[in-house]
């Protein structure tokens, strides 16, 4: 079995390249009609004239006969270079066409197997002559599994929408002799059975005068396409919904406003007032949140970084300062800054990192309990710089750590306290990671939590 | 007796904004910020009517739905989903797990809320 498979394969693999053949072969016997041809009409013109030549010069009938001899060699000996000089010619262009035509099919032959895109090209009876390594890849069948087949008993296309097999395909591959792609998204059945979203297209495998003789189809993984597809949707519809809220606050608190505004006192129409604050300043929040997820996710918050030396210090006082409103609002103290070490120095992108730490330090401040205390401590670790911002506040669910750095992550306890946007800490990990730095999370539920921010350090004053 | 209404909803805002709706039209308010809290308080005392957001703390939801309908003595409490949450596939496993109503908050006007309950109470 496994020979006739093989026999098959290697059938396949030689009509894939007929077509070159063919188009070789007729290079070839041009090279060999023209040597036949300088021949005969040298032949003609020496029979035609070089008898008249030799009774034009010779009148002697001996010396004639003589001369007729000599002739006849000198035809043998210049006819035998001649043929030979071309021969050769003929033998040294064969070689070399040779050599450049399998210099081609190889070229082909290893830019087909190494393209990312899985390749597989059918005869007109739609058995596979040839795949590439991607399409045994995005398959999972071996070459052998595959060469010789009708392609559709192993290569099954099925709707992306419905499940149910795209008949369409072979028509697309087969029918109209001109390159065509699915009308629906489409998956391939993998040989383990699982189904892989594809992209893919159809095209007409022609030979030299243009005959369609089988069909090349090339298709694409494109799972992870579909992936990021599904987290922009998700990101989507999660924001919308985190922007709704606060609206649907201010939109409900205006109509009860003016629904009520001949009855409300002062104090109530006051409190409404504050609500739609509340509500406007949270959207507020979350607009700038959005923007800085858009801004950190792009390739260019690395390349637009306005990078200088920066005292780690005045980083952490700056940050501190940010959320002085907060800090005494809740008569949170916070502990350890003044001093700190005025001589690590940063390297990096200033309003990011006061980013970074405003973000920790104000997470800090708002989940601790009122009147609690907020430390601020640095160790350095060789050529790197630990800060350890530490409160004694609500702390984070065990079952929740996990999840702190992912996108619209509130932990179940936070929404009593405050609302937010749950992007702070997808930020900071993303600031931290455009400058080698990193985040780690020790919490326990009504006991406190710890962030550790490590960094590295540019200059430390040794 | 004033009929019972549950309001299942973390936002502070939106919840305070049901309540002043409701009070008005005479319902005894209750109010929960998460769904385990919504559990404990229709396991204390049953409500005639739940308005439920889907997007919960501690547990979703879909997830106090399914508990209310396996639970014999809450499984016919008529509960309204209330959400800002607006995909198809919510809508539909929604109304498949037996809501009465699916409304968008961000849709409806405050002063149509008691109508909602009224239909369904």
């Amino acid at each position: 079995m496994k020979c006739i498979t093989d026999l098959r394969a290697r059938g396949a693999k030689n009509s894939m390249f007929s077509a070159i053949n063919l188009a070789e072969s007729k290079n070839q016997m041009r090279r060999v009609y023209t040597p036949v041809l300088v021949y005969f009409v040298v032949s003609v013109v020496w029979i035609l004239f070089s008898d008249n030549l030799l009774t034009v010069l010779i009148a002697d009938q001996e010396e004639y006969v003589r001369a007729q001899t000599i002739k006849g060699w000198l035809f043998v000996v210049a006819s035998s270079f001649l043929l030979y000089a071309m021969i050769k010619k003929l033998v040294m262009a064969l070689l070399i066409q040779t050599d450049e035509s399998n210099r081609q099919k190889q070229k082909l032959e290893v830019i087909l197997r190494s393209t990312g895109e899985g390749v597989f090209v059918t005869d007109k009876n739609r058995r596979i002559l040839m795949v590439n390594k991607a399409m045994e890849r995005i398959s999972g069948f071996a070459e052998d599994e595959l060469l010789g087949r009708v392609y559709n008993e192993k290569l099954r296309f099925v709707s992306e929408k419905t499940g149910k097999e795209m008949l369409e395909i072979p028509r697309i591959i087969h029918g109209k002799g001109v390159a065509a792609v699915p009308e629906e998204p489409g998956m391939l059945i993998r040989k383990d059975g699982k189904k892989v979203p594809v992209d893919g297209i159809g095209s007409p495998y022609k030979d030299e005068y243009s005959r369609v003789i089988g069909g090349i189809g090339v298709i694409r993984d494109v799972s992870a396409d579909r992936w990021r597809e599904r987290m922009k949707n998700d990101f989507v519809s999660l924001a919308s919904h985190q922007l709704k809220s606060p609206l649907t606050g201010i939109k409900w608190f205006v109509e009860l406003m003016a629904e009520k505004c001949q009855e409300l006192e002062r104090e109530q129409m006051l409190e409404y007032i504050h609500k739609i604050g509340d509500s406007n300043q949270h959207l507020i929040d979350l607009v700038g949140d959005l923007l800085s997820v858009s801004r950190v996710e792009s390739e260019k918050a690395r390349e637009k970084r306005r990078v200088t030396n920066i005292k780690l210090k005045t980083l952490l006082i700056e940050a501190v300062e940010e959320v002085k409103m907060l800090t005494e609002e809740k008569k949170v103290t916070i502990e350890g800054v003044d001093a700190m070490s005025e001589k690590i120095m940063l390297k990096g992108d200033k309003t990011q990192l006061l980013q970074v730490f405003s973000n920790v330090v104000n997470n800090a401040v708002k989940f601790s309990h009122d009147g609690g205390v907020v430390g601020v401590s640095v160790k350095t670790k060789g050529k790197r710089v630990v800060v350890c911002v530490s409160d004694k506040g609500i702390g984070i669910p065990r079952r929740q750590l996990k999840k702190v750095s992912e996108k619209f992550f509130r932990a179940d306890n936070a929404s009593k306290i405050s609302t937010g946007s749950g992007l702070g800490l997808y930020i900071v990990t993303r600031l931290l990671e455009i400058h080698g730095g990193s985040f780690r999370i020790e919490s326990e539920e009504n006991r406190g939590t710890k962030v550790y921010v490590e960094l590295p350090i540019m200059y430390n004053g040794r | 007796m004033n009929k019972k209404v549950l309001i299942v909803e973390d936002d502070t805002v939106l919840a305070n904004a049901l309540d002043l709706s409701l009070k008005d039209k005479g319902y005894d308010i209750r109010l929960a910020t998460d769904g385990k809290e919504a559990e404990e308080m229709i396991a204390s005392d049953i409500p005639d009517l739940i308005l439920l957001d889907l997007l919960l703390p501690i547990k979703n939801g879909f997830e106090v739905l399914r508990g209310l309908r396996a639970n014999e003595k809450t499984k016919d409490v008529p509960v309204v989903i209330l959400t800002n949450f607006e995909q198809e596939t919510s809508i539909e496993e929604g109304m498949k797990m037996g809501a009465k109503d699916y409304i968008v908050k961000a849709n409806i006007d405050i002063k149509d809320v008691p109508a909602v309950v009224a239909k369904y109470i």
